[in-house]
């Protein structure tokens, strides 16, 4: 049953994240792009973090999508000319993805798990926002103190390079 | 948890002072902004006095994800040297900045913090956003002097490559959890001995590599850094050569020594590849260049390819060199772009063509470039050379002959186009000879930087034997 | 149950077509979007790992990331208004102002 959910919102996901970068309207592209992210959310209560699941809706469907629209309409971008939307460098472009494609098969192929299992089962998951709260101010504060400073920082530079200039 | 609040006191003063930096540019009417500078930089002395004060209390704390150890007491030091040297070269600047010039400080003050952090991380998570802090620092100040066309352009060529070199990062961090079951460096290191080397692990590996060389500006990252360096504010580029690099190698110790150390004869290859490769890109791309901060550009990723040998190197004398060539280096460039600063301010000007006649106009400007530059190429008895030497020893040692060849060659090619400059500044007639003033305390500061380069090359025992030391903890 | 390996796969196509719209895609938005499929991507292998290796860093780091990708994506489109006043266009190759 699980299988039948994993492989819908796999196939939504993939179609989606092929319409983001193929369409021509930079509007369509967002819209599929939160589609995308809406399966991602879903794929994470598969993997049981709900509260994972809500951070995602929250800030990508919530405010990534909305500044990404902004951008968009406040550029007043439309479509891009019709057959100039790829680069001329597109062979280097392919020969990186397939050699990218080719390294990862074959590690993946070898692969399996083998690290030491941690201590928290699906039965001590049930708590899980609980759990992450509680480990995300106390043993990854110094991450989390980081965080706090990038984000003040991405707020002084958005003011710092959008204002206009004063006289 | 543990909080042993001495191991991070230095952090404190600095993030303090960019806060104070921050309220005091409130409180000022509009207008220059320079002793928010001077503050910067008293600030900045006392944060090194805290650090010097506390530099024997060493462990990890915040649960383990924060260490503090002879590596991060050095690199810290050279962190904050190298934010009062780009302090000092901003406020000289202040003119080209037209508005926001308080935050501007700030900013520089928070990179340096940024890079504070990453000298401490002891995890991939802490590693991880505190790179990202800098990264982020960065893109913004690149883009700075934002009316012109050249600064948002680099600014934005930073930002893409940044951020796809920071998901290639992320994605090879998370093949090492995968392989590992943890994100800690001496976890890692415990899960990984005696384990074999299986697919996560060798995708792990590739892709921190591959990440982990934006912000050293290797191949195959390293398209920023010509169009950067050229369009970002000169101070800004000397913080990208001098701290942004040196930021990047502390990781890349931390890393592939500490965390990866164990399964070395996996990765010595890999990495001795790109480092020659860069090493043949930077320094043959650096000859037909223009434009002095172009040149540079390409003449830093050739640094990149020999501070890689001593990643390669992978022992003890290795990692000392990297250290002792990211100090020699600091100096070498605090003084260029100083130089480059002002011959700027007078001439406007960064073209090598400007440059022509340059010892009839302003001794001082030619002696700082003469001995930065020689001192860049490598050439005896300057600091830089005394720096080469160990990366190349070190590599000998290991027996990567082919590899110490390379950085051999290469350092004959960058003496070649330095010396191109060079001649130009002293031996070619200026088209005009109009003197260009260097103020007292400008030329004090060059004077002193000079000596510093000079006393790491005749005289580098003291230094060379710390690094040695300090090196120790890694492995 | 779903087994690892679906998960890593599917994560690893995401992530070659979020690649590919960085290194195909000529306007700058797009190549933004794409970065944040690339995020997107990890965040699937990221806790997926988590998961089957019982272990919270994971999905610690998800938090971490998510919060980080938000950050970058408001100082890029910033920047990328920036250049717009600039240069009246959001396209990567007329961006080439400094070629020599």
């Amino acid at each position: 049953m699980e299988l039948i959910f994993f492989y819908i919102f796999a196939i939504f996901a993939v179609s989606s994240a092929i319409a983001v970068i193929s369409l021509r309207n930079p509007v369509h592209s967002a819209v599929f792009l939160m589609v995308c992210f809406l399966q991602v959310a879903a794929i994470f209560i598969l993997l049981r973090s709900p509260f994972l699941a809500a951070v995602q809706v929250f800030v990508y469907v919530g405010a990534v999508m909305v500044l990404f629209l902004f951008a968009v309409m406040v550029l007043d971008l439309g479509k891009e000319r019709f057959g100039e939307h790829l680069h001329h460098q597109s062979p280097i472009a392919i020969i990186i993805i397939i050699g990218l494609v080719f390294v990862m098969g074959l590690g993946l192929a070898k692969a399996k798990l083998d690290a030491p299992i941690g201590k928290y089962t699906e039965a001590a998951m049930a708590k899980n926002t609980e759990v992450m709260g509680e480990l995300l101010y106390t043993k990854y504060v110094f991450p989390f103190e980081v965080v706090s400073l990038l984000l003040l920082i991405a707020l002084i530079g958005a003011i710092v390079l959008v204002m206009k200039e004063r006289n | 948890m543990d909080v042993n609040i001495q191991m991070f006191l230095p952090e404190i003063v600095v993030a303090f002072l960019a806060f104070a930096i921050l309220a005091a540019d409130l409180l000022k009417p509009r207008g220059e902004r320079k002793s928010l500078a001077r503050l910067g930089i008293i600030g900045s002395l006392v944060a090194i006095n805290v650090l010097v004060l506390t530099a024997d209390i060493s462990g990890t704390t915040l649960s383990g994800l924060f260490i503090q150890d002879g590596v991060s007491v050095f690199f810290k030091i050279l962190f904050l040297l190298t934010g009062i040297f780009i302090l000092y070269m901003a406020q000289e600047y202040e003119e080209k900045i037209k508005n926001f010039k308080g935050e501007f400080y700030a900013l520089i003050l928070f990179a340096v913090l940024a890079m504070m952090f990453l000298a401490s991380s002891n995890d991939f998570i802490s590693l991880y956003v505190s790179l990202e802090f800098l990264a982020v620092t960065l893109y913004i100040l690149a883009c700075y002097t934002k009316e012109e066309s050249v600064s948002v352009e680099a600014g934005l060529k930073y930002l893409i490559t940044g951020a796809l070199a920071s998901g290639v990062l992320l994605y090879g961090i998370t093949y090492l959890y995968g392989a590992t079951g943890s994100t800690e460096f001496s976890q890692i290191k415990l899960a990984l001995n005696g384990k074999n080397f299986s697919g996560f692990l060798a995708i792990g590996l590739i892709l921190v590599v591959l990440g982990l060389s934006f912000k050293i500006a290797s191949i195959p990252f390293h398209v920023w850094a010509p169009d950067v360096y050229q369009g970002a504010p000169t101070p800004i580029t000397a913080l990208l050569a001098a701290g942004s690099k040196a930021a990047g190698f502390v990781m890349l110790m931390r890393v592939m020594f500490t965390a990866l150390g164990s399964i070395r004869p996996h990765w010595v290859l890999f990495i001795s590849v790109i480092s020659a490769l860069t090493l043949l890109f930077g320094n043959l791309a650096a000859m037909p260049q223009k434009n002095i901060k172009r040149m540079l550009a390409y003449a830093g990723i050739g640094s990149a390819g020999y501070l890689l040998m001593g990643i390669a190197a992978g022992n003890t004398l290795g990692s000392g060199a990297i250290m002792f060539y990211l100090l020699t280096y600091l100096f070498a460039i605090a003084g260029t772009f100083l130089a480059i600063v002002i011959f700027y301010n007078s001439e406007g000007s960064d073209s090598i063509d400007a440059y022509t006649g340059l010892s009839r106009r302003s001794p001082i400007l030619a002696a700082t470039l003469f001995i930065g530059l020689l001192s860049l190429a490598g050439v005896p008895p300057l600091g830089g050379f005394i720096a080469k030497l160990y990366l190349i020893a070190a590599v000998v040692k290991e027996g990567l002959i082919w590899l110490a060849v390379v950085g051999v060659l290469m350092a004959i090619a960058a003496m070649y186009y330095f010396l191109l400059v060079i001649k130009r500044i002293y031996l070619w007639q200026p088209k005009n000879d109009t003197p260009i003033k260097v103020s007292p305390i400008n030329k004090a500061l060059l004077y002193s930087i000079n000596i510093a380069t000079l006393v790491l090359g005749i005289y580098p025992g003291p230094f060379t034997d710390w690094v040695m030391a300090i090196a120790k903890v890694l492995f | 149950m779903i087994p690892l390996s679906h998960y890593l796969i599917l994560s690893f196509i995401i992530f070659t077509i979020g690649i590919a719209g960085v290194l195909l895609r000529r306007n700058i938005i797009i190549v933004l979007m794409s970065l944040e499929l690339i995020f997107n991507s990890i965040n699937i292998s990221l806790v997926a790992f988590s998961h089957f290796l019982q272990s919270m860093t994971g999905r610690l780091f998800v938090v971490f990331t998510i919060t980080v990708a938000a950050a970058e994506v408001a100082v890029g489109l910033a920047i990328l208004v920036a250049v717009y006043r600039q240069r009246k266009t959001v396209y990567v190759e007329e961006l080439n102002e400094m070629k020599h």
